[in-house]
């Protein structure tokens, strides 16, 4: 199962102030409104451009969009990952955003799956030397790997001459420049985000991506009765373009939706 | 002996050491267990602290652990609570979720710490319990390892007790040790006598350093002064002994001297204990162990119960002072006994202290004086002889009984008063009395009154009163005594005799006067016939014709003789005072024309004193003792004689000493008969009545005279003693006529 990499406070701050520096109508009215008198809460341990603290992620767009369609204000709340789904699982939170539903759901049984995607996740392969390619996780076997502790799938999947693994991003993209990893393996928007944000010069991301993962809305148990609108919504999202509309305002490339 | 060994032979250092190890044995555990106790103390309640402090503390990452949902982090974290010292179980409950635990509870009975700490964090302004962290922290290392450490301290403690015990012990030894028992020997020495110098040698290290030192310093002083203390002590316990052995001596001395032995009879035990004059009075061998009944049988049976009830008596209080007889080799002695008692501090009787003294003497005077007293009392009953004394300090005036007999008086009554005497005497009397008392009471004078008396009964009588003064031993008059003599009957007597001697003398007189002139008729009658018979008369006629004229010559002689004794008293002068020198000149005068003759020496000597006496009789006196002394000479031998005069007292004492024939001691009492001679007529011619007539004349000047003589032919002293004073009152009208 993907998880999404954590990120420090400090990085997160950083981020959300420049998305709403870049994208201000994001920091709309009617979403200080709608978080004013959040109806529901979602938790979400993604970071920028997918997500942030105050709501305004590019998923956090689409999710507020989507609980906005079926009548219900829902706010984003930025929480650790396991805490997030943990608070979703005990009501604390009313649900939890981007989760792989097979691994969510064994674990806690208190939630529900929207079984709409809502993002199908990327976990590109970022180089800074030209001549390393790679088209799927098989391409790896002669390379030094590096990725961020806890995600599972890499650690399942990844098989590698040579695999570092560290603690989080920003130790991750450096080991490019200095030479310590051929591929450093990451979330496509969310690593060039980083890759900006860290000045590193001379990375790019590997197209396709490595490996996909679908992630879906997930909701407590007593919000069963909005799983089917809230998928209908989002799929309603993707179909009108505002879905591809949010990616493309984030300047960033919008997924594939079928 | 090596220095360990003597170092272990010393006691006081064993005691010190073996203190040591009591008191470590004692006390380190003790102490020890108590330090222990407070660092277990301390400890628990640092760990307690420390695991406090470790919830505190471990809450934020714990937190931060669960909220991030990080199971591997939350496990770390409690793999690392656990890690620490003493966490015996970190334990992590989350709801829903199965409790994380790392290590495990201890047993039961085994003390823990506990705590609890819930895991919260407020989210969108809810207090969110993330779990419930347990910490249990297990006392039993820390009291293991407080176990290890008490073995390791008894074992160092063992160690050092044992080590100090010893270093103690040597260093006991090396300080004092040594030098205490060399103190100890020098004591033993100086208490065995054997003289040591000092404890502390004068050589070596200086001297009185440090405590021992100082106290063998001042053993050496206290010991030096204890002998100079003991040789004084020995000097005053002899000086003291000298003493007590004189002291004893002297009161056994003094006992014996005083008869007077003591006693003590122990009460209790009936033990009689006597001093050596006790042993003496009773005639008890010195020594003899004595018992109460031992005494008593000593006592003379008729008084044994008499002392027996006066000592029970004395037992209860009375007094015990009695004399009894005792008997002491078969002789009886008297004894007065006294007694005190010594009461132990209960009341009881204990000892009885007493004396007992030999008043065996004293008995038998007073005894003898009581009979004296009554053979005083009988005799002048029967010589009617009356007794009296006046003292003159008190006036009290004490009779005999026989006084107050002499003059009818009642015995019972005290004697009358000086006035009262008046009527007693006849008015005559009474003044001649008056008037001698006087002189005797201020002056000491001696007076003899014949003195008539009227009894109660209102007849007369006479005494013979004498009195002379007392005198105290200085001499000082301090009282009058005298006797008074019944003389009624003598005096009765004596008229009698005094006219049977007038009678007697006129009839001597008348024979000796009258009878001469018809002897001198025979005698001239005889004379005239032997004339006239001249021729016819042979020779033995002649001779017849001798003796009877002789014989009345003889006759003739005597008769002169005894008519010169009758007239001695007589006849002669009245007494005068005259120089007794003088006479004596006058008697010599006569006497010249002998003792020419006899061509005798003659010397006179002594103090001449003017006399009272009648001068021719006194001259007869000298002219016949010196006469006498010319007359009996031997011959051959050139008379030697030798006429004294002295004052002897109130008296004129007159020696006429010779050395002619001397007198023979048996035959001195006939020399002053009449008409006795103790030689031949033809020797020493004589008629036998010139010492008589010297006798009578001494008498009646109421004197005496006596001789002596070493024998035949040594010659012989005549003495003469005569009353030097007047005759204090007047003749008794009968006396002397």
């Amino acid at each position: 199962m993907n998880r999404v990499p954590s990120m420090s406070a400090g990085v997160a701050v950083f981020l959300a102030a420049t998305v709403l520096a870049t994208l201000g109508w994001a920091v709309s009215s009617p979403l200080r409104a709608a978080e004013a008198a959040c109806q529901v809460v979602i938790g979400s341990c993604h970071r920028q451009p997918l997500s942030n603290a105050d709501g305004t992620g590019i998923i956090d767009r689409v999710a507020i969009e989507a609980f906005r369609r079926v009548g219900v204000t829902a706010c984003i709340e930025q929480l650790p990952c396991e805490r997030s789904l943990l608070n979703a699982d005990a009501g604390v939170t009313d649900g939890d955003i981007l989760r792989i539903p097979s691994v969510v759901t064994a674990k806690y049984a208190n939630l529900v799956v929207v079984p709409e995607v809502l993002y199908a996740l990327p976990m590109s392969g970022f180089v800074s030397r030209p001549n390393i390619q790679a088209r799927g996780l098989d391409d790896l076997a002669k390379q030094r790997v590096g990725y961020v502790l806890g995600w599972k799938i890499l650690e399942e999947q990844v098989r590698a001459a040579d695999i570092l693994r560290v603690r989080g991003p920003g130790e991750l993209f450096p080991l490019l420049p200095e030479g310590k990893a051929d591929i450093v393996i990451y979330e496509r928007a969310t690593g060039l985000y980083l890759v900006k944000e860290l000045g590193l010069k001379g990375i790019r991301v590997l197209d396709p991506p490595l490996l996909v993962t679908p992630q879906h809305l997930m909701l407590h148990r007593r919000h069963q009765h909005l799983v089917e609108p809230l998928a209908a919504a989002i799929r309603a999202i993707k179909a009108d373009g505002s879905y591809a509309a949010a990616f493309r305002q984030a300047g960033y490339q919008a997924p594939a939706t079928k | 002996m090596s220095p360990l060994l003597q170092a272990f032979s010393n006691r006081i250092g064993r005691r010190l050491a073996l203190l040591s190890v009591v008191i470590g044995v004692l006390l380190v555990p003790l102490l020890s267990g108590l330090v222990l106790f407070q660092d277990y103390q301390n400890r628990a309640a640092q760990l307690e602290r420390h695991l406090d402090e470790i919830a505190g503390a471990s809450q934020p990452a714990l937190r931060e652990a669960l909220w991030l949902g990080d199971a591997s982090l939350v496990r770390t974290h409690l793999a690392g609570l656990k890690s620490i010292h003493n966490m015996a179980l970190v334990q992590l409950e989350q709801a829903d979720k199965p409790t994380e635990a790392v290590g495990r509870r201890p047993a039961a009975g085994v003390p823990v710490f506990e705590r609890q700490v819930a895991i919260r964090r407020t989210f969108r302004d809810k207090e969110l319990t993330l779990g419930t962290l347990t910490l249990v922290v297990s006392l039993e290392p820390l009291r293991r390892d407080l176990r290890h450490e008490a073995w390791l301290i008894v074992l160092a403690q063992t160690l050092q007790v044992t080590v100090v015990a010893g270093l103690i012990l040597f260093g006991f030894h090396r300080i004092a040790g040594r030098r205490l028992h060399r103190m100890a020997e020098y004591l033993t020495g100086y208490r065995r006598g054997i003289t040591v110098e000092h404890m502390v040698s004068s050589e070596g290290a200086p001297l009185c350093t440090d405590e021992l030192d100082r106290l063998a310093c001042e053993f050496d002083h206290l010991t030096e002064r204890l002998a100079e203390e003991q040789n004084l002590l020995e000097q005053r316990v002899a000086q003291r002994t000298q003493e007590l052995h004189a002291s004893e001596s002297n009161l056994k001395r003094a006992q014996a001297v005083a008869h007077l032995g003591s006693w003590q009879l122990d009460v209790v035990s009936n033990d009689l204990t006597w001093s050596e004059e006790t042993y003496r009075i009773f005639g008890v061998a010195d020594g003899i162990p004595l018992t109460y009944t031992d005494f008593l049988s000593r006592i003379y049976p008729e008084d044994r119960d008499a002392v027996n009830t006066a000592w029970q008596a004395a037992l209860h209080g009375a007094l015990y002072d009695i004399a009894h007889r005792i008997v002491v080799d078969g002789q009886i002695k008297w004894v007065r006994e006294q007694a005190e008692f010594v009461f132990d501090n209960a009341g009881q009787l204990t000892v009885g202290i007493g004396t007992a003294q030999d008043i065996t003497a004293q008995v038998l005077a007073e005894q003898a004086l009581q009979q004296k007293a009554e053979e005083l009392k009988e005799a002048q009953r029967i010589a009617h002889l009356g007794s009296w004394r006046l003292d003159m300090a008190t006036n009290q005036v004490v009779w005999s009984e026989e006084l107050y007999r002499i003059l009818g008086l009642n015995p019972a009554l005290p004697p009358p008063d000086f006035v009262a005497h008046q009527k007693l005497l006849t008015p005559e009397s009474w003044n001649r009395l008056n008037e001698a008392l006087p002189r005797a009471r201020e002056a000491g004078v001696p007076y003899e009154l014949e003195l008539e008396m009227i009894r109660q009964d209102g007849s007369k009588g006479w005494m013979l009163a004498r009195g002379e003064a007392l005198r105290d031993a200085g001499g000082a008059i301090v009282g009058l005594h005298g006797v008074a003599l019944d003389i009624t009957e003598r005096k009765q007597v004596m008229q009698e005799l005094k006219r049977s001697n007038a009678e007697l003398e006129q009839f001597s007189y008348a024979i000796s006067h009258d009878m001469r002139q018809p002897l001198r008729m025979i005698s001239s009658y005889l004379q005239l016939l032997e004339k006239r018979l001249a021729g016819q008369l042979d020779g033995e006629k002649r001779e017849f014709f001798n003796f009877a004229i002789d014989g009345a010559q003889r006759l003739d002689k005597m008769l002169v003789a005894l008519l010169e004794y009758s007239r001695v008293g007589r006849k002669g002068e009245p007494p005068e005072w005259v120089a007794s020198r003088k006479l004596l000149d006058e008697a010599l005068l006569f006497l010249q024309p002998a003792i020419n003759e006899a061509q005798a020496g003659l010397s006179v000597g002594g103090d001449w004193p003017r006399v009272f006496v009648s001068r021719d009789e006194i001259m007869r006196l000298l002219q016949n003792l010196v006469g006498n002394a010319v007359k009996y000479r031997v011959a051959g031998r050139r008379p030697e004689i030798v006429v004294t005069s002295e004052t002897v007292g109130n008296e004129w004492r007159l020696t006429v000493t010779d050395n002619g024939v001397g007198i023979l001691p048996d035959q001195i009492h006939r020399l002053f008969q009449m008409f006795q001679r103790l030689h031949t007529r033809a020797a020493y011619e004589g008629a036998g009545v010139g010492l008589a007539l010297c006798r009578k004349i001494v008498e009646h000047h109421g004197g005496r005279i006596g001789a002596s003589s070493q024998g035949e032919g040594l010659g012989s002293t005549f003495w003469v003693n005569l009353p030097l004073q007047a005759p204090a009152a007047p003749e008794m009208p009968t006396h002397g006529e």
